[in-house]
């Protein structure tokens, strides 16, 4: 069975772009635009990896991240922050958070599949 | 001749024209007279009367020198004796005399004078003290200056320096005295400013447009550093001739970064433009053209993805110089974690605000410190007001590079949420009306909060740029003091039945250090420090230390000066043990005591329990013998091997409170292995710490 991604980021362009990318890795791909809609669609479904935006409206993704990490059914769940910072302090702030691993943007789509790769193979480890 | 003789010689004078005016009436009469009987009676008469006149002028003239001449010759020399040597001299004058209150007018003028001398003695004296005050002063800012200082006579040649201009001349063996200025500093822009300077002083304007100083940029000979200057001239007064006082700041380094900021600019708009045009025209292109033949629709395809790369590419570098120009625009300076917090605590007791202990060990940050305090002050008020806790700690950990300042509270992590409400909030205080997110921002930093490792606790974590001076560690590693095993701990051991049972971490502890004059407490060797900091609940709370210099009343002997680096001058106006002993036993309670090789601390203090009147009957534990508990497999026992054991950086090393410091995160660490190992309560501790003593003991005999 294929693994499956959440994406959550509020813009549509960037959206398009992933969930692409995500499918032509061999995912089965999920999109929402909002934290709220995250944390409904975990609650929905499970997914294996979140591709996660920080600055997001409503809830933001430092604190989907942690109500994720809070919860202890969802412990499995992979997280890949999406940050439009690139200061060290930013990728610190989203690891204290709970995420696996951070991705500053603007980012090559082959760095994109390169670390969900990684991060989903651990998974067997 | 003096007055008295003059006083009797006119008297014999006197009595001689007395004689010759009896003689001359007697030889007068004698010839008028021819009865000889009759001539004889009026000679003997004469002879009489002259002989009771000269008594009667005698008597005058002895009663006249002894109530008058003589005084009057006595109060000469003591009006000398006062001008000259003594200004209080008492008058030791007969008891009658006939100077009326001349001589009382004379002791007045005495003292008066007196008076007058000591008031212009006190004045030179107070003066002068003044004087060199102002010197040392002047010599001490000049010092400190950050500021290079040179003052030069109007030749060039160099009057004085301070040591801050030598470190910008690179120490430059032309900065000397009596040398020419113009060896170091480029001439033209110097000659010409003074020239200025000059005009002004002739044509006698000073008014606010041109001022008293000159500021201009000149550059050092040796290395062409640029050194922004000010230049001030002091005209020729009475005999000092007129010099000129200039203050040199190097500006090589902002003027790099203004020039990488110019060039930043230029190229962001000349990098940026070219791909970003290409991509703007094959995108407009495509979308333009549906129709397009497949093979051109192509071209343009790896057109938008070869721009793509370059512009992101371009972008890259840009935000990376963005990130090092903004973090270098502010000033931030080394500044200790624990004056920083010192500050914020100050702060909320002074306007009230929550009760805040500085735990942990304190670190060097490279900080605003100003506007850092204000930041730590506000976030402390919002956790204050958001959890409804008005106790918190302030802790600081050292991280990758960086401090975190944690902000420790018992409850749960605040929703990032709100704190993002927080951090777009304007700053009190603070200057020039910033949101704390700026001030953040600043330092390259942010803040969040999440679980505190201990449990039940949570923090809000401000990371900040650490100092170097972290990993700054002295040069000379020095050796440990050899184990001491002619005292027990456990000898003395008073009855500590009501903390036997109690749990280990429930205690209170004040883990101390000593710095001595040597090793043998019996042969005259002396405490000189005693550092100690207390440790509650696992938190070392680094507020609540204890850090003395005590005099030995003896010479510290150069050998053991490397050791602590205390030499004879710093301890000479520092009480002594009988002072700072009480002082230690009011600071250190019904503690329990920790110290590594416990047994040396506690036999310099036992030694002197007596004349000091204090018994320190704290039960004792000793990190050396729990680190042998816990690691029989390694022989080695320094603090800083098991530092290293156990993970800690080691710094600070060799002060008592240093020494301290480092012990009490080692005796934390410590203890939750002894809590695994099953060992939870002060007696199973001590009993552990006992066996230990014992064996070691024994092996110290072969």
């Amino acid at each position: 069975m294929s693994k499956s991604i959440l994406i959550v980021d509020d813009e549509p362009n960037i959206i398009l772009s992933l969930e692409y990318l995500m499918e032509q890795a061999g995912y089965e791909v999920r999109t929402v635009n909002d934290g709220e809609g995250a944390l409904e669609s975990v609650k929905e479904k499970l997914p294996d990896l979140i591709l996660l935006d920080v600055m997001l409206p409503k809830v933001d993704g430092y604190e989907v991240c942690r109500e994720i990490r809070a919860n202890p059914a969802w412990k499995d769940v992979r997280i890949i922050m999406l940050t439009a910072k690139g200061r060290e302090v930013d990728q610190e702030k989203g690891l204290a958070f709970g995420a696996d691993d951070y991705i500053t943007k603007p980012f090559s789509t082959s760095e994109v599949v390169r670390k969900v790769k990684k991060i989903l193979s651990e998974d067997f480890d | 001749m003096g007055n008295r003789k003059k006083f009797w010689g006119l008297l014999a004078g006197i009595i001689a024209l007395e004689f010759l005016l009896f003689a001359v009436i007697g030889w007068k009469l004698t010839s008028i007279i021819d009865d000889p009987y009759l001539e004889t009676q009026v000679l003997l008469y004469l002879g009489i009367g002259t002989m009771l006149l000269t008594t009667v002028l005698a008597m005058l003239w002895a009663v006249l020198d002894s109530a008058l001449v003589k005084p009057l010759e006595a109060l000469s020399r003591v009006t000398e004796i006062i001008v000259g040597a003594n200004p209080v001299h008492t008058l030791e004058l007969p008891s009658f005399h006939l100077l009326g209150d001349i001589p009382d007018k004379v002791h007045n003028l005495g003292v008066a004078l007196e008076k007058t001398k000591q008031e212009v003695v006190e004045a030179i004296v107070s003066g002068t003290v003044g004087i060199e005050e102002q010197k040392v002063q002047l010599e001490t800012v000049l010092k400190e200056l950050k500021e290079g200082v040179v003052v030069c006579d109007t030749e060039g040649r160099i009057l004085l320096y301070n040591a801050a201009a030598q470190r910008l001349f690179r120490n430059s063996e032309a900065l000397g005295l009596r040398r020419s200025l113009y060896g170091i500093c480029t001439r033209a822009p110097i000659e010409h400013t003074l020239e200025l300077l000059h005009q002004w002083e002739a044509s006698g304007e000073k008014d606010g447009r041109k001022g008293t100083d000159v500021q201009f940029v000149c550059a050092t000979i040796k290395e062409g550093a640029l050194l922004h200057s000010r230049m001030s001239l002091i005209p020729a007064k009475g005999k000092m001739k007129s010099v000129f006082i200039m203050t040199f700041d190097d500006v090589t380094y902002q003027v790099n970064v203004l020039e990488r900021r110019d060039n930043l600019l230029r190229s962001m708009v000349d990098k940026l433009r070219a791909p970003l045009a290409n991509l703007n025209a094959a995108a407009e292109n495509l979308s333009a053209h549906p129709e397009m033949p497949q093979e051109r629709r192509k071209a343009f395809d790896n057109v938008i993805a070869q721009e793509s790369t370059m512009l992101t590419e371009r972008f890259e570098s840009i935000a990376k110089e963005c990130r090092f120009l903004f973090s270098t625009q502010w000033l931030l300076a080394d500044v200790y974690s624990a004056d920083l917090i010192g500050c914020v605590i100050r702060r909320l007791e002074q306007r009230g605000g929550p009760k805040v202990t500085i735990i942990g060990v304190p670190l060097w940050l490279h900080a605003d410190s100003h506007s850092m305090m204000l930041v730590m002050e506000f976030l402390a008020r919002r956790v204050q007001e958001t959890c409804h806790t008005s106790e918190i700690d302030i802790e600081a950990l050292l991280g990758d590079r960086r401090v975190y300042l944690d902000i420790v509270w018992k409850g749960d992590p605040i929703p990032q949420s709100e704190v993002e409400v927080w951090v777009r909030q304007p700053l009190p205080d603070s200057i020039g009306a910033v949101k704390v997110a700026d001030i953040l921002e600043r330092h390259g930093s942010d803040v969040w909060s999440q679980q505190s490792r201990r449990k039940g606790y949570a923090i809000l974590r401000t990371p900040v740029p650490a100092s170097r001076r972290q990993w700054e560690v002295p040069a000379e590693k020095l050796p440990e003091r050899p184990e001491f095993y002619d005292f027990s701990l456990a000898d003395e051991r008073r009855d500590i039945s009501e903390l036997a049972e109690k749990p280990l971490s429930s205690l209170t502890y004040v883990v101390f250090d000593t710095e001595t004059t040597g090793l043998r407490p019996s042969e005259g060797d002396e405490v000189i420090s005693i550092g100690g900091v207390t440790v509650i609940n696992r938190r070392i709370l680094s507020g609540e230390s204890f850090e003395r210099l005590v005099n030995p009343m003896r010479p510290i002997p150069q050998s053991s000066v490397r050791f602590h680096g205390i030499t004879d001058d710093m301890i000479k106006d520092k009480p002594p043990i009988q002072v700072v002993l009480p002082q230690f036993k009011a600071f250190v309670g019904d503690a329990v005591l920790v110290a590594h090789n416990a047994a040396f601390d506690m036999k310099f203090i036992r030694l002197k329990e007596g004349e000091c009147g204090v018994k320190f009957d704290n039960p004792v534990l000793d990190t050396l013998l729990l680190s042998v508990f816990l690691h029989d497999h390694t022989p080695d026992h320094t603090l800083d091997a098991i530092a290293k054991r156990v993970g800690l950086e080691i710094r600070g090393r060799h002060t008592a409170l240093g020494d301290s410091l480092l012990t009490a995160q080692i005796f934390v660490r410590l203890l939750d292995l002894l809590e695994t190992r099953g060992i939870t309560t002060l007696n199973e501790v001590l009993e552990a710490s006992e066996k230990v003593f014992k064996v070691r003991k024994q092996q110290a005999r072969f």
